[in-house]
Formats: structure tokens, sequence, C-alpha cells
């Protein structure tokens, strides 16, 4: 029985002979520098590529950062000052400030009030 | 002796760029000849060789145990090989006649006889897809089923290809005996 290679080498002749040739030329050294242009050109990659990273990183950083604080000034209770001292002593005092009170106050507003307007301008008279 | 594709992998976990270079010293010189033998040029060759090798790189990292190693790098070079024909026929076409031409006056480009220069020229006469199942079976001694993985079709179907890509050359390298 023929095997695949004496049936090659018999309808191929001159394909057969040629089999381990190349032919084709490069110049001295090639495969050396390919290889380290090869590596090269990687290194590159990889170092714009960390770049580009830590740039994408900065600006959100810098924006987290700069969201962060504005909503904290936006949002924030007032912390210090007289304004602090005022928003803190009305919770306490509302719940100490009994009916009476309250509607006393109410009272002496509206007395202020009443000094303050002509009867004319509330339509009274 | 040559490193193993299972090292390259696992080498790879730990220091990337060493794995890579181990894997070009294994491949360089296989996906350059696959490239020059379909594009003829060498700098062409050479630009194709190093941007198939950066996309190795760059897939390293995903590529699944599953598939062979050495088919997966082959079957990306011959993608980007047949990307670089289609965008450049003309170029490739007129690549393969000037260079036979300048054989025959100088030799700075092909190092072969006369028979082998007749050898690519019946090469550069076939159809694309005859011409890698006949680089990859003739030169790199690839199995059928290799192939199939790189580039598709059926075991038959690749057979019958390299059967018509023997005859053709067989008759040209007669004729022009």
């Amino acid at each position: 029985m023929k095997n695949k290679t004496t049936h090659t080498e018999n309808e191929f002749p001159n394909l057969e002979n040629l089999k381990s040739k190349n032919g084709f030329e490069i110049p001295t050294g090639y495969f050396e520098s390919l290889h380290d242009s090869i590596i090269n050109e990687v290194k590159e990659e990889t170092k714009v590529k960390k770049v580009s990273f830590y740039k994408v990183f900065a600006y959100a950083a810098s924006v987290i950062i700069l969201v962060g604080v504005s909503s904290m000034l936006f949002f924030s209770t007032p912390e210090t000052s007289e304004e602090y001292d005022y928003f803190y002593e009305s919770i306490v005092n509302y719940k100490e400030v009994t009916v009476d009170e309250y509607t006393a106050e109410f009272t002496d507003i509206d007395l202020e009030l009443d000094e303050n307007l002509l009867f004319d301008e509330i339509g009274l008279n | 002796m040559q490193i193993d594709d299972n090292d390259i992998l696992n080498l790879f976990r730990t220091n990337e760029q060493k794995a890579f270079s181990s894997l070009v010293i294994k491949y360089q010189e296989r996906i350059y000849w696959h490239v020059r033998k379909m594009v003829v040029n060498h700098e062409d060759a050479n630009d194709i060789t190093q941007n198939i090798f950066i996309k190795v790189w760059k897939g390293l990292s995903k590529f699944k145990k599953e598939s062979n190693l050495y088919t997966w790098i082959y079957r990306i070079a011959t993608n980007e090989t047949l990307n670089f024909i289609n965008v450049n026929k003309n170029k490739v076409a007129q690549s393969i006649e000037n260079i036979l031409i300048e054989n025959r006056k100088d030799d700075s480009f092909f190092s072969g006889d006369e028979i082998e220069v007749k050898l690519h020229k019946a090469i550069a006469t076939l159809p694309e897809k005859q011409k890698l199942v006949f680089n990859m079976k003739y030169f790199d001694d690839l199995k059928y089923t290799e192939i199939v993985e790189i580039i598709g079709g059926s075991i038959g179907s690749l057979k019958a290809s390299y059967h018509h890509a023997q005859k053709k050359i067989e008759t040209f390298l007669k004729i022009n005996d």
C-alpha cells in the first residue's frame, strides 16, 4: 500500500525537492532586533497605559474632591459662631416653651404690630 | 531548548514581561515567515509581525487555556496579514512583482536560486485561501486540525485546497522549467 509521502513525492516531485528551502532574504541579525523592537514597543504601550490610568485617576479624584467639598458647604448645618448658637438654642428653647408662654409671646407681637399700624391701614375703621 | 507553552502561561501570572519575551523568542521566526510568504516584502512583513505581537501581548491576559497557544497566535497572525492584504491589495501585488524582478538583477531580497524564485512566483498566483493553506501545510507542516482552528472550514475542504495548490504549483514549475 502506498503511503501519503510516496504518493506526494511521485505526484509533485519538484515541490518535494524544494521543501526544505525558503528562498527569501532577511537582514543579518534581524530576529535579534525584531525581539528587541517588539519588547520596546510593549514597554511603551505599558507606559502609555499607566500614564492614561494615572491621568484618569487624577481627574476622577479631583472631581470627587470638588463635588465632596461643594456638598459639604452646601448641605452642612452651621457649626460655629452665633449662627450655630441661635440654631441650637432655638431647638432647645422651643421644647421648654409652654403653651401660655407661647401665646403670650404671640400677643406681645400682635400688640407691637398694633402699635406700629394705623387703623385705616388694616381696614378696621 | 524552547520553553513550553504552559510554562509561558504560568510565568505570565507572575512576570508578564519575562513570559512575553520568551513567547516572542519562541514564535517570532515562525510568525514572521508566515507573514512574509503572504506579503513577500520584508518591511511589510516586519511591520505586520510587530503588530501581531502587540495584539498577542494585549490579549494574553484574556487567553483561555482551552485553545492552543500556538494556533491562537497563528490565528491573530493570519487575520492581521489578511487585513493588511485587503487594505493594500495593489501594494502587495506590486511587491510580489518588484521583488521577483529585482531578484534577477540583485540578490538583496532573495537568497534563493532560480527554481526557488519560480516556486514563490507560482505561490503568488494562488488565491489567498489556497496560498494560506499551502504555506501552512508545505512550509510549516501544520496538521489539518490545526489549520481548521486557525482559518476555519472543514478538513475535507482544506485537503482539497492543498491538493489543488500543489497541482497548480507543480504545473507552473514544469511549464517554466
